[in-house]
């Protein structure tokens, strides 16, 4: 499962990166706080299917789906 | 003289504080990636740089690898005395990301770091708690909690900056050799746990913070409401600059009125009454009528970057923009450029990708700036009647007023839609990431000062060239004949000849002259007009330059077709000037100027013909 897949108010525990995922993002990411074992939780889907609004940590951050989808969380149950 | 580096991440107050610290009024918004370049001000003896915000030293951007080198030049640099690092409590880890890695960077050079914790007037409003002793102890530096907002802890920081500054740590631990600026992955990843740490022991509940935020974009970023918010917020924006801005430029045209009245018997008869009269009060004059819905524009779009909503609106209109070509973050770029193309050009370094980056600079000229209300709102009163309606809420000229906003924005969308598809198709992409700032009640001090100021700028540029071209339509049009008939003045025969050019759109060739001149700014066809108007007139009446139009019999189509030239013309020299710097092209710049000027034209033409 990746962040995209995530439902409004759905949390998932961030695993891994995909090679897909450049490596300049990668980093940005992870200085938003998207780090392997973290809660991340999906606070909005947006008009449009846009970006949507993910919460980690003390950021709160829009991505795309190109980003989000290359982005493996797993949603415990 | 001491000098003070402030870093910080994007969005953490450094500018507020800057202009707090040195009187100054860089630009302050909400939004993160405000500050473009790096700005120096003075206060007593010490000199403060304010630096564009970064996360990390890591670049996502070739802006930020820019920021990046000039950041680790300025750590490097022998005259930098201390480095202020400003973290927002608010976001603490995410402001030590940066803070970790700068502190690092700093030891190397054994360059002192003082860190400001601001945003604390936000920890104490929610009843937070933040052990500002531990973080210093742990940090082995200064930190002292601030806010760039409440002025609160400012004494107290100039203090630690200058203890640390005059202390001469530097010389003493000045590196041997070269220091190794390379923050390699290793400790990058070392700062974002120790930021983790540091944040997970120290810092407040950062739940409790994002609480608010997150409640009030339920509703913003919500599928029905998001959209409607956002389209409300449009129309109330630029129905306000025209309504709200009558009463104030009405009060500068009788302003002027009343000088024309007193200045007149002072003045002998003749050249000199004339002159002030035509040129001075007619020309510059209604120009100046004009200035506070400049104000206003600058005043209101401010409003809106410091609350917090462009972030949200970026969202809202990511995908619709990515049809044509553009970014939800060239949204906050075209907003801006409502009051004037250049910052707006700058404030398309923000968005990540280079196409899109590009294409937003592209349609950065059809956006209606404020160079052109005066053309707009000037048309607009001659043409329309001023109806309203829902109890003065909505006004025909404001709605109007509101459909060439549109219009822009639509040519806009059809040139960036097509040039993404052919000529920029290849052109590099990047993903949209971007951080969601909390919703702030908008400083309107700062703010107004602000807007004064670059109402202010605006009149003193637009002034120096209006004023100048102005003096030479007048003397064109006064003479030979001592402004008896403007039909036969010099400038009448240049008019004769270019009038073939305006022929088709119904135009006489007073407008022609005003349009031609007006290539230089934009603003100068009011003053031209003006002045025209002005020897025409057979009694000084200065005020209404639009019921001289509408008496001078401009029909509805010449009229309308006027307007649509207007809005796509590029007719401004420092866009041009800033367009070419902003791209690195100088061909670019030349073929935006022939194409935007043919197409508007053409545009103008066939609207004449439909009419
Ligand atoms: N409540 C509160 N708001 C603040 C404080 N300091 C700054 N702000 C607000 O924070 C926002 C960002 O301020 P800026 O000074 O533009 O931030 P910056 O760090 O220069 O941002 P960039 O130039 O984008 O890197 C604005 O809305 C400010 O009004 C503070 O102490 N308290
Ligand atoms: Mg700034």
């Amino acid at each position: 499962m990746n962040l995209w897949d995530l439902k409004q108010h759905q949390s998932g525990t961030m695993k891994a990166f995909s090679e897909e995922m450049p490596e300049a993002y990668r980093h940005r990411l992870q200085e938003f706080g998207f780090q392997k074992g973290e809660l991340v939780t999906c606070l909005r889907q947006t008009p449009f299917s846009g970006p949507k609004v993910y919460q980690v940590g003390d950021s709160v951050v829009s991505l795309t789906q190109d980003l989000a989808s290359v982005v493996a969380v797993e949603v415990s149950e | 003289m001491n000098q003070v580096l402030i870093l910080g991440k994007p969005n953490s107050g450094k500018s507020l504080l800057f202009n707090r610290l040195t009187g100054a009024n860089q630009k302050v918004a909400n939004f993160p990636g405000v500050t473009v370049e790096v700005k120096r001000g003075v206060s007593g003896s010490t000199m403060y740089v304010d630096f564009p915000g970064v996360y990390s030293l890591q670049a996502l951007t070739t802006d930020e690898i820019v920021a990046i080198q000039q950041l680790k030049k300025a750590v490097a640099d022998k005259d930098i005395s201390v480095v202020l690092c400003n973290l927002d409590a608010t976001r603490l880890e995410r402001s030590l990301v940066l803070g970790v890695q700068v502190k690092q960077l700093a030891d190397r050079h054994g360059l002192p770091v003082v860190f400001s914790l601001n945003m604390m007037d936000e920890i104490s409003g929610s009843g937070l708690k933040l052990d500002v002793e531990g973080l210093s102890k742990d940090l082995k530096s200064r930190v002292i909690a601030i806010s760039a907002k409440t002025k609160m802890g400012l004494s107290e920081l100039k203090q630690a900056l200058d203890a640390e500054a005059t202390s001469g740590k530097r010389q003493l631990e000045a590196p041997i050799g070269e220091a190794n600026d390379q923050v390699d992955f290793e400790s990058n990843s070392g700062s974002l746990l120790r930021a983790k740490e540091l944040a997970k022991k120290y810092g407040p509940n950062s739940s409790v913070i994002l609480k608010n935020q997150n409640r009030i974009d339920h509703w913003v970023l919500s599928d029905i409401w998001g959209g409607a918010i956002f389209l409300v917020t449009m129309l109330v924006l630029f129905q306000s600059i025209f309504s709200w801005a009558s009463p104030l430029m009405d009060g500068v045209e009788s302003a002027i009125g009343n000088i024309g009245s007193l200045l007149t018997p002072l003045l002998p008869e003749g050249i000199a009454s004339d002159f002030v009269n035509d040129a001075i009060l007619g020309g510059f004059g209604s120009f100046l009528v004009f200035v506070p819905q400049i104000f206003i524009l600058t005043f209101i779009i401010g409003l809106l970057e410091d609350s917090g909503y462009m972030a949200r609106a970026a969202i809202i209109c990511h995908k619709p923009l990515s049809l044509v070509g553009l970014s939800g973050k060239s949204f906050v770029s075209l907003l801006s450029g409502h009051a004037c193309a250049i910052p707006a050009m700058f404030a398309a370094r923000i968005i990540e990708s280079p196409k899109k980056r590009i294409l937003t600079i592209m349609a950065l000229p059809l956006v209606a700036c404020s160079a052109r209300l005066p053309v707009y709102s000037l048309l607009i009163v001659a043409l329309i009647p001023s109806v309203t309606f829902a109890g003065g809420l909505v006004g025909l000229q404001g709605l109007a007023f509101f459909a060439l906003f549109v219009f822009g924005y639509l040519v806009a969308g059809i040139v960036t839609g097509i040039l993404s598809k052919t000529v920029y198709k290849e052109e590099s992409d990047a993903p949209f990431l971007l951080e969601l700032p909390p919703y702030r009640l908008p400083a309107v001090g700062p703010l107004a000062q602000r807007s004064i100021k670059s109402s202010w700028a605006f009149v003193k540029e637009a002034g120096a060239i209006i004023f100048a071209v102005t003096i030479v339509v007048w003397v064109l049009g006064y003479f030979p004949n001592g402004g008896e008939d403007l039909g036969s003045s010099w400038l009448a025969s240049v008019g004769q000849f270019i009038g073939p050019i305006f022929e088709p759109i119904g135009l006489d060739w007073k407008f022609g002259v005003a349009v031609l001149a007006s290539f230089l700014a934009r603003e100068v066809f009011v003053g031209t007009l003006g002045t025209l108007y002005g020897i025409e007139g057979a009694d000084e009446n200065i005020a209404g330059l639009a019921s001289n139009l509408e008496a001078s019999g401009l029909t509805m189509g010449s009229g309308v077709a006027l307007l649509v030239f207007y809005a796509i013309a590029l007719q401004c020299v420092s866009t041009v000037a800033v367009m070419k710097k902003e791209t690195g092209s100088g061909v670019l710049p030349i073929v935006t100027f022939v194409a935007y000027s043919v197409l508007a034209y053409i545009l103008a033409l066939a609207v004449y013909q439909l009419f």
